[in-house]
């Protein structure tokens, strides 16, 4: 295998167009992982915003992330394909991108730990002093939340997006596996026949879109995140934004895990 | 070969356990195997690497980038790349594994040594301490309960990975829940995940303990 | 005192460090020990493919090996030819189970329906390399097109070439490799029989996934084994009518190194009982009864005295 042949395998308009072409597999790698984490977000912001301004269960908010890091995605697929088959979806979930119903569950299961993990933090991270003065000021408790408690926490809840934007955009490879598409099918598919190029362009192709999603979502904070927060953000800089300083596991041995990142797949 | 509709199916048949004691005990030292040796590894070049980044600050960036490509590389393709080379040596697993965690350690041994007050490094230099000696001899020490945090989430992310490299024929107990997929019996998947789930379970909270032990000082001053 | 500490911490993690080598090291060293056994016969790393079927053949060779004295470690369920055979040729393993079809067509010969041509031009292929194949057994486990009955019903499907007509109003789903092997599809026409399905899915060699999809409806036709397939009884098979499957018997593959006279003729003792009634019967127990490929062999050895 060379830099040539791969440039070859790219450069053959065969590997492009067709059921089996990168157009086709990478849109429903692509459309699979923005439905899951669009429905991850709906279910797990506002468990974590809800718990987060009541400032309540953390032990909850802190061991389901690592309870979702210790579940294994393959196993996980593997019930899901023998619990619900692999029938084409109804047309209506397939016009909103969700081409395999165990995939799309898996993901979606994936996606949620990092969510409501990092909602709750940056909502209970809230100074108490902050959230006492908008209270004097009159505001309710839906307010503090959508006024001020939302808008400080958007960097990690962003940051809990991006974490499982990119865990899903890995894990949905896998899929292969279990008879269905997405950009999977180039590593599997290569991995079945010995066929280097394939696996290598598979792989490239996956790394390329992990790294994409993570530029488009670090360009949406850009957007969410209020001016005043984004000076402390990039001092945190944007790796680190899910792993605050103030995490520092020698402060607490629950915090430190609290906001970790990905879990390639 | 025909076959009757199949009836039935628990979701542990505990005779099917009694008879694979000893296959499950050698699936999970294979397991434990690849991700200890991913983490060793893993740890062996991590640390010289980010003592390096924290000494010569311009190649934070790089080394982070590096690490995070390498991370964004899907095991299955990474394994499969490898099998014409490494063949089925545990190197086809543990190759790609070790590039996962440096990614997480590096973070994490950074944020450690980055974490240590001005103050005390101010004092280690009153009391003789400069340039590397200071660096080996206060700050890494420092930055010990941030490693073993960083030790948590890469053996934790292993454990529930290496069930993946049983389809390149690496062993471990992803080999149950590929037999038992594959045969549509139960068991051996329900085994296999449980398995995995409990030893993510022990591995995080046994490295906890080890955190504790080894940073007496910080128990009471957890939020301090 | 700080600072005492702090070494402390320091020498705790590195010894923390060197014991969890120490223990690794010993996990690994006692497993790879038992290879290397000192007996006179030699050691033999026996592989399979990722069927229960030629698991099945895999063990039958390894066990009845092992009942002669030699040292067998098993690497059982690796994948399909194209990543076993090249394990083979690296010798990662010494010997493996394969079907003398498949793989005459995996080395680009041109198979046909008899079972020694298809095993003579295997050997021819292998002539000069340095591995060698001893067979074949009279089992014959090969790709077949299997529709549900009121599919079959539907459009009066009795053999494949009955799909031609229809193919493009119907989905065919098979393993992974299926596109890029001729006995399954070759390409997205079928040459042989000129068919054009509607869609192909890539779901698994023979095994849950094209059931569950055959069952669902998801694929109208699905590629299974014969032999070593769950084939529910509403499964019609389609007859192969213009021959594009061909004789498909189990073969040892064995590193010319290992492969002695009494290897060889150990094997034979093997392929010489392994018809299709004992192959199908040992893989109805694996996926019925649940049983283990090697236990399931285990008992069919002993009953017929190739292993005591």
């Amino acid at each position: 295998m060379s830099i040539q042949s791969i440039l070859d395998w790219f450069d053959n308009g065969d590997h492009w167009s067709g059921p089996e072409g990168i157009v086709h597999l990478l849109w429903q790698h692509v459309q699979i992982s923005v439905i899951a984490v669009l429905v991850a977000t709906l279910i797990a912001l506002p468990i974590g915003l809800f718990f987060g301004h009541h400032r309540r269960g953390s032990f909850v908010a802190i061991n389901l992330a690592n309870i979702g890091r210790a579940l294994p995605a393959l196993a996980l697929l593997l019930f899901a394909v023998e619990r619900f088959g692999v029938a084409d979806p109804p047309a209506w979930m397939q016009t909103i991108g969700i081409g395999s119903i165990p995939t799309f569950l898996v993901l979606v299961a994936l996606a949620i730990p990092p969510i409501v993990t990092n909602t709750f933090a940056g909502v209970s991270g809230v100074d108490p002093e902050t959230v006492d003065a908008a209270k004097g000021m009159g505001m309710g408790g839906g307010q503090v939340l959508r006024r001020v408690e939302m808008p400080l926490a958007s960097p990690l809840i962003m940051a809990g997006i991006r974490t499982s934007a990119v865990a899903v955009v890995a894990t949905a490879t896998l899929a292969a596996i279990v008879g269905w598409g997405g950009l999977g099918r180039y590593i599997y598919d290569g991995y079945r026949v010995q066929d280097d190029q394939r696996i290598f362009a598979g792989a490239l192709l996956v790394a390329l879109l992990a790294i994409s999603v993570e530029g488009v979502l670090a360009l949406v904070q850009r957007f969410v995140v209020p001016k005043g927060l984004r000076l402390a953000a990039r001092a945190d800089d944007d790796d680190a934004a899910r792993r605050p300083r103030s995490a520092n596991p020698g402060l607490a041995p629950g915090a430190a895990i609290e906001t970790e990142p990905v879990v390639p797949t | 070969m025909v076959l009757g509709a199949y009836n039935g199916d628990t979701l542990v048949d505990w005779s099917w356990v009694n008879d694979h004691t000893g296959e499950i005990r050698q699936r999970i030292v294979e397991h434990l195997q690849l991700v200890g040796w991913s983490l060793l590894w893993g740890l062996v070049l991590a640390l010289p690497i980010a003592l390096l980044v924290h000494r010569f600050h311009g190649f934070r960036g790089a080394a982070l980038g590096v690490t995070g490509i390498l991370y964004t590389i899907p095991s299955l393709a990474a394994f499969a790349l490898l099998l014409p080379y490494t063949g089925l040596s545990q190197y086809t697993a543990i190759i790609p594994l070790t590039t996962y965690t440096l990614l997480i350690l590096l973070r994490n041994i950074l944020a450690g040594l980055d974490a240590v007050p001005g103050d005390v490094l101010e004092a280690a230099e009153g009391m003789g301490y400069s340039g590397s000696r200071r660096l080996l001899a206060v700050e890494l020490p420092l930055a010990v309960p941030s490693i073993i945090a960083g030790l948590r989430i890469a053996a934790v992310t292993l454990i529930g990975l290496v069930p993946v490299a049983a389809l390149v024929g690496q062993g471990g107990l992803g080999t149950f829940m590929l037999d038992g997929f594959n045969r549509d019996f139960q068991t051996p998947l329900t085994v296999g995940t449980v398995l995995v789930v409990i030893m993510a379970i022990l591995a995080d909270a046994l490295l906890l303990l080890v955190q504790r032990l080894v940073t007496p000082w910080n128990r009471r001053t957890a939020r301090a | 005192m700080r600072k005492g500490r702090m070494r402390f911490s320091g020498r705790a993690l590195g010894a923390m460090l060197v014991g969890f080598a120490l223990v690794l090291a010993a996990c690994s060293s006692s497993g790879s020990s038992s290879s290397s056994g000192t007996a006179t016969k030699s050691s033999l790393i026996v592989g399979s493919k990722d069927f229960a079927g030629a698991q099945l053949i895999s063990q039958a060779y390894g066990q009845t090996l092992a009942g002669k004295g030699y040292k067998i470690t098993y690497k059982d369920n690796i994948g399909p030819t194209e990543t076993v055979y090249p394990l083979l040729e690296n010798g990662d393993i010494d010997l493996y189970g394969e079907f003398s079809g498949t793989f005459l067509t995996y080395l680009k010969g041109q198979p046909s329906s008899n079972s020694t041509q298809v095993f003579d031009a295997v050997q021819q292929k292998l002539a000069g390399k340095n591995i060698v194949a001893v067979g074949p057994a009279t089992a014959q486990d090969v790709n077949a097109f299997y529709v549900l009955k009121k599919t079959a019903d539907k459009y009066n499907l009795k053999k494949v070439s009955d799909l031609k007509p229809v193919a493009n109003k119907l989905v065919f789903g098979g393993p992974a490799e299926c596109l890029d092997r001729p006995l399954c599809l070759g390409t997205t026409e079928q040459q042989l029989y000129g068919l054009n399905f509607k869609e192909v899915k890539k779901l698994d060699p023979g095994g849950p996934i094209t059931n569950k999809a055959l069952d669902d409806g998801t694929i109208d036709v699905g590629l299974l084994f014969t032999g070593s397939s769950v084939i529910k009884p509403d499964y019609v098979l389609l007859k192969d009518d213009k021959g594009l499957q061909p004789a498909d018997n189990p073969i040892a593959l064995i590193n010319k190194p290992k492969a002695t006279t009494e290897v060889r003729a150990i094997i034979k003792t093997v392929n010489t009982k392994l018809d299709s009634a004992a192959y199908n019967e040992m893989a109805l127990k694996v996926f019925n009864d649940k049983e283990d490929p090697s236990t399931v062999v285990t008992a069919w050895l002993k009953k017929n005295g190739l292993i005591k």
